[in-house]
């Protein structure tokens, strides 16, 4: 097995035992970066000084006994609309790609406390707004899986680096799916906490009552150990929680006898592509097997969560890039005629085609006239589809389905017609609308050898159990150990 | 409801915007589908609903978020200007606004 191909727990056993030396790892993930990234193009930048610097530091101060986390000295890489001090944060936007910001958010510095070795900035859709990481300004981030098509998005960039090994783990953000979604395109295992568990602060904001940082890893395993070091109370976000979180290895158990799970018929219908379904049926039958009980139970409201979350999402993200005008940070028109053709051109010219477009229809949904047979109506239809699965959670402990109704498809495919691409978000946004917690692990590939994402989704602040169904289904399975082959 | 050219001219305004003909059109065609399909929602009953609930998802956020005013460190100025335009300046640099 080559390094790329441990996981977290594996490489913090042979840097305990100094088998491998930090700086080392990290030399050998940056060379694995220079001769795979022309191809599958998953960073935006590469930190190789910082990182080698970084990694020096860290064996020094393992080498002293001053740091011992299981994340230490492990290269790991973070979403371009997450900061790094020093580092340039782009939200994959010309209009930021000048930006430099002054201080790392909450998780960039836990993560450093730990000891992680940032090796990049990873591609994703422009301002985290899409399915595919295609609205990306600068490059478009292949599968590895299958080169021409997408990652998946928008943390496309995140999801295909660990898959390829291009990263040993990364952060991601997920609004309405962004973590989940590419994590399923790309056989990864992906977690979108509770609303509130992980801080926003230093993520670019887009829909501030939907986002949510959250790890992408190969294993279940490594997503617990990732989470533990990210979450926690910051007085930095007021919407970050002051309940003491648990140690998440602790739910490192296999062993789902008496869990009860639900199966709704609105996530395994016709519109999901049948080997999907097939992969979904096989997963319900694991756990069955496995002592769970599982049932299939109904979410009425499935039809009505797409156009909800994107009328609310749209809103939030028109009045959150309205401090893109030029003056404080990001793009600056040359040559201006006065200050309204400063900002105007600054945003015209800054802002890509799909950022423009959510711009709009967020402003035209909060406009006089239509706030409230669009925006309102929307906010009455989020508390219903709260109180359904709050509902379905006072029976069932954990909820099971597709991630996606599709594998991943050709670059290209989909990109020009927005309210299809828009409605495949159909079974991740509800768990953002409900502020949920969630996660994508491998549970099949598709007739063309495409990776297929199994949803577990919990109660809120309940990442215990879902990281223990999906543990148990990982230790019963082997979807999880297929790699692409990249033609290496 | 039809989204008409205008009406994207007026929202392109409101939000800051400035579009070229090939994108208004495009503009018109996208955002008049996108609309229609926001508009099933029209037939989910609402009434008696509270529009604010989630906001009190987890009321535990919210106990001992009001803190005393405490000083902290700031950013330094150099940091937060642009680096080329604003280079030895104070100040952000925009247009000239009075005149």
């Amino acid at each position: 097995m080559k390094l790329h191909e441990y996981t977290i727990s594996q490489l913090h056993d042979l840097i305990s035992k100094r088998e491998i030396s930090v700086p080392e790892l990290t030399r050998y993930m940056l060379d694995r970066i220079e001769s795979l990234d022309s191809k599958l193009e998953c960073y935006i930048t590469v930190t190789e000084k910082q990182a080698m610097e970084q990694a020096e530091k860290v064996q020094k101060m393992i080498d002293d006994g001053t740091l011992n986390s299981p994340l230490a000295g492990i290269p790991m890489g973070i979403k371009d609309n997450i900061c790094t001090r020093g580092i340039p944060t782009t939200c994959a936007s010309k209009m930021l790609s000048n930006f430099v910001p002054p201080y790392d958010a909450h998780v960039v510095k836990k993560l450093y406390d730990n000891g992680a070795v940032l090796l990049g900035k990873l591609n994703m859709d422009e301002f985290a707004m899409g399915s595919s990481t295609e609205s990306s300004h600068f490059k478009k981030t292949k599968n590895p899986w299958d080169t021409e098509r997408v990652p998946g998005g928008s943390s496309g960039g995140s999801a295909a680096a660990v898959a390829a090994g291009e990263a040993i783990y990364a952060l991601g953000s997920d609004t309405g799916g962004s973590i989940r979604q590419p994590a399923s395109f790309c056989g990864c295992v992906g977690l979108k906490p509770t609303y509130g568990l992980v801080s926003r602060f230093g993520l670019v904001a887009y829909a501030s009552s939907f986002d949510q940082i959250g790890p992408l890893t190969k294993t279940v395993t490594d997503c617990a150990l990732v989470l533990n070091a990210i979450a926690g109370h910051d007085p930095m976000d007021l919407t970050s929680s002051r309940r003491q979180h648990p140690d998440y290895t602790k739910a490192l158990i296999n062993d789902v006898k008496g869990m009860k799970i639900g199966v709704p018929r609105e996530f395994i219908d016709d519109s999901v592509q049948k080997d999907i379904r097939d992969a979904v049926l096989n997963a319900v039958k694991v756990f069955s097997d496995l002592g769970a009980r599982c049932e299939e139970i109904s979410i009425p409201i499935m039809e009505y969560v797409v156009p909800t979350y994107y009328i609310i999402a749209l809103a939030e993200a028109s009045f959150n890039l309205a401090r893109y005008d030029g003056v404080k940070f990001g793009y600056r028109a040359a040559n201006p005629k006065d200050m309204l053709d400063f900002c105007m051109r600054s945003r015209s010219e800054g802002f890509g085609t799909e950022v423009k477009r959510r711009i709009l229809l967020g402003t035209y949904v909060l406009s006089s006239g239509y706030y409230d047979a669009y925006y309102k109506k929307a906010l009455k239809a989020r508390t219903i589809i709260t109180r359904e699965f709050n509902k379905a959670f006072e029976e069932y402990d954990i909820i099971i389905g597709p991630v996606s109704p599709t594998t991943a498809y050709r670059i290209g495919e989909k990109i020009n017609d927005p309210v299809q691409m828009y409605m495949e978000d159909i079974f991740t946004v509800p768990v953002n609308i409900a502020g949920l917690p969630a996660i994508s692990i491998p549970c099949g590939f598709d007739s063309k050898s495409l990776p297929i994402g199994l949803q577990i989704i919990g109660k809120r602040f309940d990442e215990t159990t879902i990281i223990r169904a999906a543990y148990t289904f990982e230790q019963n399975t082997d979807f999880h150990k297929a790699r692409p082959s990249l033609n290496e | 409801m039809t989204i008409t050219k205008e009406i994207i001219e007026y929202i392109a305004m409101l939000a800051r915007l400035q579009l070229d003909e090939n994108e208004k059109n495009s503009m018109v065609a996208d955002i008049s589908k996108i609309i229609s399909y926001f508009d099933k929602l029209k037939e989910l009953d609402t009434s008696n609903i509270d529009a604010m609930e989630f906001l009190v998802m987890d009321e535990d956020v919210f106990e001992g978020a009001l803190r005393d005013d405490i000083v902290g460190k700031s950013y330094d100025r150099e940091d937060l200007l642009h680096p080329e335009e604003e280079e030895g300046s104070e100040y952000f640099t925009v247009p000239r606004v009075v005149e």
